[in-house]
């Protein structure tokens, strides 16, 4: 069983006598892609603030490698805030070198890796610059890089998508995936479910401050939702209320859900017995985007 | 590992000392305050040449002596006699004379002597006041008849003064000034410029959106504390390079200029030293920390900067009741401003440097201004770990006292 990193016990936030976050549990297995996800305001920006120390937590326990958070840790840890900027009227290599610095490497390292990186990024010429004269592209790939300076064993990034460009989104997706395979772990905070399904080990969801959804995302789309058949066929479809219900169909397509106490493989057995040409038996899970969607409509209902 | 406060100190002071602005700064404001002064000395002394000319240049001067009582000695040049009121105010109205002096007849009642003159600007309506009294005057000592008391009368009379304090004789000469006159200056520049650019410095990282990331690597008192510390390494370079000005300054004023410095009168006992270096430095910190709470707070540098002056003009409040402060160094006011926030460490910087402060007010008083500075900082610190992460919206006092269990 793979190592906690992370450890959040009946962890709570209150701001002004508000309740934030409430008696959440969690943790983060080491080398995993773990993603955090809720609606805007859910408490997932101020989770992360209290477990780098940023904000001091009114109950409960945010442990890294079994300790709370010090500055120490940065050492390891490279974190991508949702509100990010940089020193604008300061040059590309100084402001990499120093917050390389302040992760605790030495000025010659940083510096060298600074400049390998921007050479690979396409702003090799542009080290000396001021920021404030880069595009708003190549700032983010500036943005990218202190993140990832120290080359993290714990990586946290807050929607880390949010405002880039697609060339940009592609250079951290391949940075992500790069540190994945090198063992890092990854928290990533999103609303781009389609990123989860692509690259999330397990996930949490939270809705005002509780938690939803905790677990291995095929495992949490398995037990969410009723399966979906996709089937693709030539010839006749025949009804069968007590095995299924056909919820869209075509001419060559229909959408099939079955019934209770009704498994997909009767299913599969009952139609290949058909006249039909069955030419796709897809057994469909329901998708990340519609249980968030369902888990936030949950209360208007 | 490095020291990350140390760090955060290298990073301000290279930030600061390298931009053109520290150092167009750093050399206008003395060469300023060097041309202001030497700029009000001579325009004064040309106003005063202005009137004095004018009065020399004046056509005609109509003296109507209804009393009696100008000698006629005095009634040369353009000074003349009339007896007519009305006609000699028309030649002032038609421009015919510059002035005429009215000596009334109840003079000797109501001492006062009635003029009516040619308005040629603002400043120079006194300008024949000196001529009408000089003439009232001289012709009463002319009756004395003895021209001895009439030569003593008009001599330039000196008083040769001895003064003594506690049964010491005080050193009058000017250069016992130089010290109290540096000391403020320099208090002025380090505090003010140190604390300027304290704020921009707290205010740069929150507008740019950079103060998360700085945070996640470095907590809120280590970052503040290596700003401090950069910015005292600034102010220190600041001293050197002004005390490098004075010295030039010094060497010019006595090798190019005619003017002599007896150095016996400059100096100070350690004790002085000390607590002035104590009190610009608790002055320096103070204002730094208002800066650190005002940056936090303020969304805006421009805004923050716009709050600042209230705190500034409270820190050179003093200078407005200076003249009361300089007559009665030892007085109410001078003690309650000692010990009062903002005006303390500068008064009491004052007062030290003309040995006015009494050893156990000045330990009083370096217990009080460093009260404050813990008080300021406790203040700053609180209002920076609230505010830095609100970037779109101003912190309040009351929240600091409410949310001071939520933050670290």
């Amino acid at each position: 069983m793979a190592n906690k990193i992370i450890k959040v016990n009946n962890f709570s936030k209150e701001f002004n006598g508000q309740q934030v976050v409430t008696g959440l549990d969690f943790d983060v297995q080491e080398g995993e892609v773990f993603a955090f996800l809720g609606a805007n305001g859910s408490g997932k920006t101020t989770t992360i603030r209290c477990l780098l120390g940023i904000l001091k937590e009114t109950k409960g326990e945010l442990l890294i490698q079994d300790k709370h958070y010090s500055p120490e840790m940065s050492d390891f840890i490279g974190y991508l805030p949702e509100e990010r900027g940089l020193y604008t009227s300061e040059t590309v290599i100084d402001t990499m070198t120093y917050l390389g610095e302040l992760k605790g490497m030495e000025t010659a390292k940083a510096r060298t890796w600074s400049y390998d990186y921007l050479q690979r990024v396409g702003l090799g010429d542009k080290a000396k610059l001021k920021i404030k004269k880069l595009s708003s592209g190549q700032q983010q790939k500036v943005q990218l890089g202190i993140t990832i300076i120290n080359n993290p064993k714990l990586l946290i990034l807050d929607e880390p998508t949010k405002g880039l460009d697609p060339m940009n989104r592609t250079l951290l997706m391949d940075i992500l995936l790069g540190l994945k395979k090198q063992g890092s772990t990854i928290i990533f905070i999103t609303h781009q479910m389609e990123e989860v399904e692509k690259i999330a080990d397990r996930l949490l969801m939270i809705k005002d401050g509780k938690r939803e959804l905790y677990g291995n995302v095929t495992d949490i789309k398995k037990s969410f939702g009723e399966d979906r058949i996709i089937l693709n066929f030539q010839g006749d479809l025949p009804e069968n209320p007590d095995l299924y219900s056909i919820t869209t169909s075509s001419s060559n397509a229909a959408d099939l859900v079955p019934q209770a106490k009704v498994s997909t493989d009767q299913i599969l057995h009952y139609l290949v017995a058909q006249p039909l040409k069955i030419i796709k038996f897809e057994v469909a899970l329901p998708s990340l985007h519609e249980i968030f969607i369902k888990i936030s409509q949950s209360d208007e209902k | 590992m490095k020291n990350k406060i140390l760090l955060v100190a290298k990073r301000e002071y290279i930030k600061i000392v390298k931009k053109p602005s520290f150092w167009i700064l750093l050399f206008i404001i003395p060469i300023f305050y060097v041309i202001l002064m030497a700029v009000i000395g001579v325009s004064s002394k040309s106003v005063e040449e202005n009137i004095k000319k004018e009065a020399e240049q004046a056509k005609q001067i109509i003296v109507i002596d209804e009393a009696g009582i100008i000698d006629d000695g005095m009634i040369v040049g353009n000074i003349v006699r009339d007896e007519d009121r009305e006609v000699s105010i028309d030649m002032v109205k038609n421009d015919q004379a510059d002035a005429v002096i009215i000596y009334p007849e109840n003079i000797r009642q109501s001492t006062e002597i009635l003029l009516y003159a040619k308005d040629t600007s603002l400043i120079s309506r006194g300008r024949f006041d000196n001529l009408a009294t000089l003439l009232f005057r001289q012709s009463i000592i002319q009756d004395l008849g003895d021209q001895e008391k009439i030569a003593l009368f008009n001599a330039d009379v000196e008083i040769e003064k001895t003064f003594y304090k506690e049964g010491e004789e005080v050193d009058q000469r000017f250069e016992v000034f130089i010290i109290p006159i540096v000391s403020i200056l320099v208090y002025f520049l380090l505090t003010f410029l140190s604390a300027g650019y304290m704020l921009s410095s707290v205010s740069e990282e929150k507008e740019n959106r950079m103060i998360e990331t700085v945070l996640s690597t470095i907590s809120p008192r280590e970052l503040i504390w290596g700003k401090i510390i950069g910015l005292t390494g600034v102010a220190f370079t600041q001293l050197l390079i002004l005390c490098a000005l004075g010295g030039v300054a010094v060497l010019v004023s006595e090798n190019v200029l005619p003017i002599e410095i007896d150095w016996s009168a400059v100096n100070m006992s350690a004790w002085q030293v000390i607590s002035a270096l104590f009190y610009i430095i608790t002055g320096f910190l103070f204002l730094s920390s208002i800066m650190v709470g005002l940056g936090a707070a303020m969304p805006r540098y421009r805004e923050a900067q716009q709050l600042s002056g209230i705190f500034i003009i409270l820190t050179i409040l003093p200078m407005y009741f200076a003249q009361v402060l300089i007559a009665d160094p030892n007085g109410p006011i001078a003690t309650i401003v000692s010990f009062t926030p903002f005006t303390a460490p500068l008064i009491l910087l004052f007062r030290g440097s003309i040995d006015s402060l009494p050893v156990y007010q000045s330990v009083i008083g370096m217990i009080v201004a460093a009260a404050y500075v813990g008080i300021g900082f406790y203040f700053a610190f609180k209002l920076f770990e609230l505010g830095s992460l609100e970037l779109s919206k101003k912190i309040s006092l009351t929240s600091i006292l409410r949310k001071n269990k939520e933050t670290k």
